[in-house]
């Protein structure tokens, strides 16, 4: 057997790269890991205070937050758009901001504000796809299909819905380990925000870290498994499903009842709270609602993170 | 389905790819401006030879190629300044930034676009126009055959040179500047020379007229009857220029964030 001398730095590389990626698959290393950033638009005005996070394959993050929480701004420094004033942001093990083409093939991000060149579908497909290795283009046509979206069509004549669709249907199909949507459900339609929900929720991500951004916490809450919630420049809570389901409890309290919860919102006839599990004597249901969540966060970090905090397991 | 090495280091089929990108990208432009230039230059030709009773052929067509240079510097000009044009909203900043590929290679491709692939096809515009000048005049106006050799002379040198250099900092403008690329860099040139002409007079007040030899011709022997001294002269002083400026793009490039 003989190599070209061309293919043997890729040859290399190939084995290089699998033997990275088995390390990090072995030792659940984490795909996207941000430590102790720190940013700021404008001096003075920090976004981002010392935060630190992990991302690790095989789970579909939503990264939630009010508006101007830095969602965008934390997806723009993993995807090294933005570089960290202090503190770093790997993607693999390697600094985000150095922007390798090894890097980036395995990295995808659909923006929330995007804008598509002047050309059509198949022009923009074949022109992009030699980048990504992982390219799957029956999946690709498969939620194009799905989409109807007329890829004959040039892209900036579609609606902008449509357009983001195709995107989206490109995301996909390229089938990078770090997939990055911010805000994939505005400007769909009802059925194709459905359509969306179906689309991910069959994907094999065993191997692939993709991380939802949103505040349309109801739109997207059926196919997250980690919780994530950027608050004043922190994370101010990160936790899987599981956890949350371990650890709390959604329940409607009638005004007699009188039980205690962590928080609650009024509603007819009682309150919808979240309660902690061990306060809760009778079966409980283990439905989380994702926006009751998120707004507890919001108004009482404190309490949230003293109940997944290590003292209290 | 065609996929290309995703090593860090500079790949030949990645720039390719980069440089056929760039071209799709800036495929409405590039007709555009190709067929402008072919239709507009013998257009002019015509009207010169149509509206001027005693117009000589030659003459006309030397003008045609002179006018067709100034154009093809300020075209390249304004090409260039917009070839990063992805860069300059956010909205389409992400295509740009996020592409598997080194910023060597979409410089590079970059500058194949705007310098090496431009100047081919801005040449073969004027020759074509030279074989449509020379065909009508000898039809049309009982011309002699013209010697095109001799007269695609007079803008091979300033294709070579002047535009390399201002081709390069043009490039960096693109990728310096968020908007109104052209006109921002054309002011800072404007801007430069000004500087240059009052730090000279300053000097000259302050110490008396100077000689600058290192920078005259007669540093290298070189005679102005010696075409060939004269644009190894000019050579010598346009590639660092040139590489200057391309370093510096590069850096910017490099270092680029979105807003």
């Amino acid at each position: 057997m003989s190599f070209k001398l061309a293919s043997i730095p890729d040859f290399i590389f190939y084995i290089a790269s699998v033997l990275v990626y088995s390390y990090s698959i072995t030792k659940q290393l984490p795909m996207i890991s941000i430590k102790n950033l720190s940013f700021a638009f404008k001096k003075g005005t920090p976004l981002f205070k010392d935060l630190s996070l992990e991302l690790k394959a095989g789970n579909i993050y939503g990264l939630f937050g009010l508006n101007g929480a830095g969602k965008t701004t934390l997806l723009n420094h993993i995807t090294g758009m933005l570089f960290p004033a202090k503190g770093e942001c790997l993607l693999n093990g390697l600094p985000a901001r150095d922007r390798t083409p090894a890097m980036l093939s395995d990295l995808f991000l659909v923006p929330e504000q995007f804008a598509l060149p002047s050309l059509t579908g198949e022009e923009y497909t074949r022109i992009h796809t030699p980048f990504y290795p992982r390219f799957d283009k029956d999946q690709f046509q498969a939620v194009i299909n799905e989409f109807k979206v007329d890829t004959k069509a040039v892209l900036q004549e579609l609606s902008y819905g449509q357009q983001k669709k195709f995107l989206i249907a490109f995301a996909l199909a390229t089938n990078t380990r770090a997939l990055l949507m911010d805000e994939p459900t505005n400007g769909l339609d009802i059925p194709s925000k459905s359509q969306f929900r179906r689309i991910v929720a069959s994907l094999d991500y065993s191997d692939r870290c993709i991380v939802i951004s949103t505040h349309q916490v109801r739109d997207l809450g059926a196919m997250i498994d980690q919780v994530s919630v950027i608050k004043d420049g922190e994370i101010v809570f990160n936790q899987g499903l599981g956890e949350i389901q371990e650890k709390l409890v959604f329940k409607k309290i009638k005004t007699e009842e009188g039980q205690n919860y962590i928080y609650g919102e009024e509603i007819l006839g009682g309150v919808q709270a979240i309660c902690r599990a061990e306060t809760v004597q009778d079966e409980p249901s283990r439905e989380i609602d994702l926006e009751l969540l998120f707004n507890a966060i919001i108004e009482k970090p404190s309490v949230l993170q003293q109940t997944f905090s290590k003292e209290t397991v | 389905m065609k996929t290309l090495p995703m090593t860090d280091g500079f790949s030949f089929e990645r720039f390719k790819q980069v440089l056929y990108r760039t071209l799709i990208l800036n495929k409405k432009q590039i007709t555009l401006g190709s067929g402008g230039a072919v239709v507009g230059l013998f257009g002019f030709w015509c009207l010169m030879m149509i509206f001027d009773t005693n117009a000589v052929v030659k003459e006309k067509t030397v003008i045609m190629l002179a006018t067709g240079t100034v154009l093809y510097h300020i075209a390249g000009c304004i090409f260039t300044a917009s070839i990063f044009s992805e860069l300059q909203k956010n909205e389409t900043a992400y295509r740009f930034l996020t592409l598997p590929a080194t910023t060597t290679e979409k410089l590079s491709a970059a500058w194949g676009v705007t310098y090496l692939l431009y100047t081919i096809g801005a040449l073969s515009i004027l020759t074509l126009n030279l074989f449509f000048s020379n065909l009508a005049g000898q039809l049309f106006f009982n011309a002699d055959p013209l010697n095109m050799a001799t007269l695609t002379e007079i803008y091979l040198n300033s294709v070579l040179l002047f535009y390399l250099v201002f081709n390069s900092v043009f490039l960096l403008g693109a990728a310096l500047f968020r908007q109104y690329n052209f006109l921002k860099t054309a002011f800072s040139i404007v801007l430069f020379f000004i500087g240059v002409v009052v730090l000279s007079g300053i000097i000259a007040l302050v110490y008396g007229p100077i000689n600058i030899s290192l920078l005259s011709p007669a540093f290298f022997a070189i005679t102005s009857n010696s075409e060939l001294n004269r644009f190894i002269f000019e050579l010598l002083h346009a590639i660092p220029l040139t590489a200057l400026f391309l370093w510096i793009s590069y850096t910017r490039l490099k270092n680029r964030q979105v807003a």
